[in-house]
């Protein structure tokens, strides 16, 4: 009797082990992801479905900062139509949001799973074991018992991960972005000539033949209907991106064409210029955090316009997401420390703090004939004919522009701010900043280019 | 179904529950059940082969018995017994060469012709080589020749002798059992038995370590320098070559532990197949530690019958190039398994000629036979012929063999040093991690040439130190092993022979 209970000792330790091993093995972006849309105690009011352009492009955290809108954002890099009904699927048995907002990317490709396998698995490696997952699984991989068992168990994937564990991997830490994940690049995509630069390296889209209904057409059909049963409203969006794209217009027609048939609202943001494509793009498919951050404002905007939103922020059962605020506020300040130049200027754009911003020979400076430079000062309310000669401060805030007496606030030595010199060299361009925030009192960021 | 597999990882333990709930007399119809699975889950029909072998064989064992039993004319009953065992052999080797050597033979054949200029038009085969065939054909005709020389008497139940020829554990890469080692198990009365079952969980452990982490790992460097000898020259292919030697040490002999566990664990020893073959002092030494299961019957079934070295000095030489030529073929359908085999044969002949002259050097340098220096000497040269006849082994052909041994004659010897050897397919973390478990595959052949166990020493350690065993290896044998999503599971090498 001793024997066999030592045995079932034996065996309990190695399941815990497992266990620790598959989390510490598995790679954590899904984790990050997706993990507090799972243990969220509170209903989601709205939830986002699409490919990257959508995780990259709509922050639910400013939506609730801005607006009270509860949501979160459930797009995965790269994901089909299928890949994106059976996430919602998943989702739909977890929350009963009121409004479904689905980007329609990728609606006319016959693809069912992401090119890459990895890209599936940051929606999948979250998801709970349920018969949705069983019966996505098995429609979405039908003939690959092998490849299936990677999702039901990641660690069959991820086991051999140990040669790139780091410091994140040891972490239970989420990401505050409410399945978001923002860009923090900067790429002009408007040429010399002031025409839109073309993607080199385009991502293919394989398409149905003519004349038939694609199976991604088919799949966003069904996430229609689905969300009709529930009596769920939907809204149908073609966030921005690079126009060269060959699949565009048939998607957007798509898109138009099953919103008149299902009596749904869609929003084509190639049309409605929200976003500059001098400044809003990461690179030729993503919106960066100024980009993304303007179409959140104005999917907000049109929400409660709609009524497809409700206001939560004086609701209490939803105080936590008010302290998350806080640290989603850190998390993207964090980011936007990690670039340079005009990236971390585009990162400004309703970045919820103060930036004192120094120009060395005010208008005569050469980046004051630079487009971009202006395109992005222009983004922040700067009046560039307002800027003089000699060195310039200005103070930027989401609300307003201040031009201030250099005098007082410039110095060689850095930027004087009430009193306290914020030491910066100055940098090759002539333009020093330093950037504070209110709300994170320890927050100083000194920047020069 | 591989024994590195999900599959197998759910089966066995099915099989095991069963087994030991099961009343005893039913256990060997419900192994039986389980070994024909096994097979069928890789080619439900060659399942068909087993089954004309196991009757053939059955019949065959039957008919010598009675034979005995009813003759009392010693001629006749002689003529009678060798006309059933030349049956059972013809029958049994007929499938084998249809099998495996039907389009060897024919592409010899075209070849031969084409050098005279005349073209044959002998249609090749299009079948798939039977998994195990080998083995399950050597064991079965084993089998055969014990019956014909009384050593045992012919199994009565068939259930259990057809058993005994497809056992699961040990059906397609063997050990190649005997009949009086295993059929009296298989009527034997086996208890759950809690020893049983730790020893062979630990067996199985050290076959997996052997398997996925090692020779899995191995081969990714092994078959990258292979592929690309003409870019990967001197030391590459020297580092492979001798890479390779462990690899299909690790592959075999780590099969046959995971056999020798699962069987273990069902009550029933199977023999020991590798017994530290790469710390061999000779060539003969290797052969007697290495397959034991192949090594021994053609000993007993060829090498003996042929006259061993019973006929003289040069009988016996011809004698031993018969066996390593067959055993060569034996390995594959193929001539760089025949010059390996012939080359082993002519290591073994060229180390006795030398002998005299062994001998004299030994002599001259005043080097003492015991020292370490000079058997660690031995098994390093010992060590490196056997890797060199692997190069032949390993290549896609005679013609691709010699390229790459060309391709080894290249002076680079800064890539062992340079960072060089970490591109190609293993990272460099994987590398050193491989190094790392040739120096505990090192360890574990140096206590087991020196009998010492290290299942027992570790069964005799306080229960922390056990259930760390118990429990954390199977863990890091799944962290560290080569497997799973985007891992295409390697056949076991010698699953095709």
């Amino acid at each position: 009797m001793k024997k066999w209970l030592s045995a079932v000792v034996c065996f309990l330790l190695f399941a815990a082990l497992l266990v620790g091993a598959t989390f510490l093995l598995q790679r954590k972006e899904s984790y990050r992801k997706t993990h507090e849309f799972y243990t969220e105690k509170e209903n989601i009011d709205v939830l986002f479905f699409g490919a990257s352009h959508g995780m990259n492009g709509i922050y639910p955290m400013q939506l609730f900062e801005d607006y009270g809108i509860v949501s979160y954002n459930l797009c995965g890099p790269a994901h089909p139509m299928p890949t994106n009904y059976w996430v919602m699927r998943n989702a739909l048995d977890y929350k009963k949001p009121q409004t479904v907002v689905i980007d329609c990317v990728f609606s006319s490709s016959s693809q069912l799973v992401p090119e890459k396998v990895s890209h599936m698995h940051r929606s999948f490696d979250t998801m709970p074991f349920s018969k949705t997952k069983v019966l996505a699984l098995k429609d979405l991989i039908p003939d690959d018992a092998k490849k299936r068992s990677a999702f039901y168990w990641n660690f069959v994937m991820y086991h051999n991960r140990w040669e790139e564990l780091g410091a994140q991997d040891f972490s239970f830490a989420t990401s505050k972005e409410k399945g978001a994940i923002s860009l923090d690049d900067h790429v002009d995509l408007i040429d010399q000539a002031g025409s839109l630069r073309e993607a080199e390296d385009g991502e293919t889209v394989q398409g149905s033949d003519a004349g038939e209904e694609s199976v991604g057409q088919q799949y966003l059909r069904r996430m229609i209907e689905e969300c009709k049963a529930r009596n769920i409203n939907v809204v149908l969006t073609y966030l921005p991106f690079d126009m060269y794209e060959p699949f565009f217009e048939d998607e957007i027609k798509v898109m138009e064409d099953l919103a008149e048939e299902y009596d749904v609202r869609c929003i084509n943001f190639m049309e409605i210029g929200v976003v500059d494509y001098r400044t809003d793009f990461s690179d030729f498919e993503h919106l960066n955090v100024q980009g993304a951050r303007k179409v959140t404002d104005y999917l907000g905007q049109y929400l409660m316009a709609h009524q497809l939103a409700t206001d939560q922020s004086q609701n209490g059962v939803y105080a936590a997401w008010k302290e998350d605020t806080i640290e989603y506020r850190r998390e993207m300040l964090a980011h936007a420390s990690t670039t340079d130049g005009f990236a971390y200027l585009s990162q400004l754009y309703k970045g919820h703090v103060k930036t004192y911003l120094e120009i060395e020979n005010g208008c005569d400076n050469k980046l004051m004939k630079d487009e971009t430079f202006l395109a992005l000062l222009t983004n922040l309310g700067v009046d560039s004919s307002k800027i003089g000669k000699g060195t310039q401060v200005l103070l930027l805030t989401d609300e307003s522009v201040q031009y201030l007496d250099a005098a007082m606030y410039s110095s060689e030595a850095g930027i004087i701010i009430d009193g306290t010199c914020y030491e910066c060299e100055k940098g090759e361009k002539g333009i020093r900043l330093v950037t504070l925030s209110d709300e994170l009192p320890d927050y100083v960021e000194k920047k020069a280019f | 179904m591989l024994f590195n597999s999900l599959q197998f990882l759910i089966f066995f333990p099915i099989v095991l529950l069963i087994y030991y709930f099961i009343p005893h007399k039913a256990r060997k119809y419900w192994l039986l059940v389980c070994s024909y699975y096994f097979y069928m889950c890789w080619n439900a029909k060659y399942a068909l082969l087993i089954l004309f072998s196991t009757v053939v064989t059955y019949l065959s064992g039957r008919a010598l018995q009675k034979a005995k039993e009813c003759s009392d004319d010693e001629m006749r009953l002689r003529r009678r017994k060798r006309a059933i065992v030349a049956i059972s052999l013809v029958l049994n080797l007929a499938v084998l060469f249809f099998f495996k050597y039907s389009n060897f033979a024919v592409d010899t054949l075209v070849s031969a012709f084409g050098l005279f200029h005349v073209t044959l038009n002998i249609p090749r085969f299009d079948f798939v080589l039977p998994v195990g065939i080998s083995f399950y054909t050597f064991q079965a005709l084993s089998y055969t020749i014990d019956v014909y020389r009384d050593e045992i008497r012919a199994e009565k139940s068939f259930v259990t002798y057809a058993l005994f020829v497809s056992f699961f554990p040990q059906l397609v890469a063997g050990p190649i059992e005997r009949s009086k080692q295993l059929l009296g198990q298989l009527h034997a009365v086996h208890k759950l038995e809690y020893d049983n079952l730790r020893e062979g969980l630990l067996l199985m452990y050290w076959g997996f370590f052997m398997k996925v982490v090692l020779a899995d790992r191995i081969s990714i460097y092994v078959s990258t320098v292979y592929e690309y000898y003409f870019v990967y020259s001197g030391m590459y292919i020297v580092v492979a070559m001798f890479l390779f030697a462990i690899q299909i040490y690790c592959d075999f002999a780590g099969y046959s532990t995971i056999a020798m566990g699962a069987a273990k664990m069902l009550g029933i020893t199977l023999m020991e197949n590798f017994d530290a073959p790469h710390l061999s002092l000779s060539i003969a030494e290797f052969w007697r530690r290495w397959h034991i299961s192949l090594s021994s019957w053609f000993r007993d079934y060829l090498y003996i019958p042929l006259g061993g070295n019973r006929k003289g000095r040069l009988r016996k030489y011809i004698n031993i190039m018969i066996v390593f030529l067959v055993s060569g073929l034996w390995h594959g359908a193929d001539f760089t398994y025949v010059i390996w085999g012939g080359l082993h044969g002519i290591y073994q002949i060229a180390g006795e000629l030398l002998k005299p002259v062994r001998d004299l050097g030994v002599r001259l340098l005043h080097i003492n036979r015991d020292s370490e220096g000079h058997k660690l000497f031995k098994m390093g040269v010992t060590f490196t012929l056997v890797a060199f006849a692997l190069v032949i082994f390993r290549s896609a052909g005679v013609r691709n063999a010699f390229d790459i041994i060309r391709s080894m004659f290249v002076f680079n010897p800064w890539v062992l040093v340079d960072g060089s050897l970490y591109a190609c397919g293993l990272s460099q973390k994987s590398f050193w991690l491989m190094l790392l478990c040739i120096g505990i595959l090192l360890a574990s052949d140096i206590c087991k040439y020196h009998h010492i166990c290290i299942r027992k020493l570790i069964l005799k350690q306080d229960c922390y130190i056990r259930w760390a065993v118990f429990a954390l290896v199977p863990i890091l044998l799944l962290v560290f092993g080569i497997w799973g999503e985007g891992y295409d599971a390697g056949s076991f090498i010698y699953f095709q022979f």
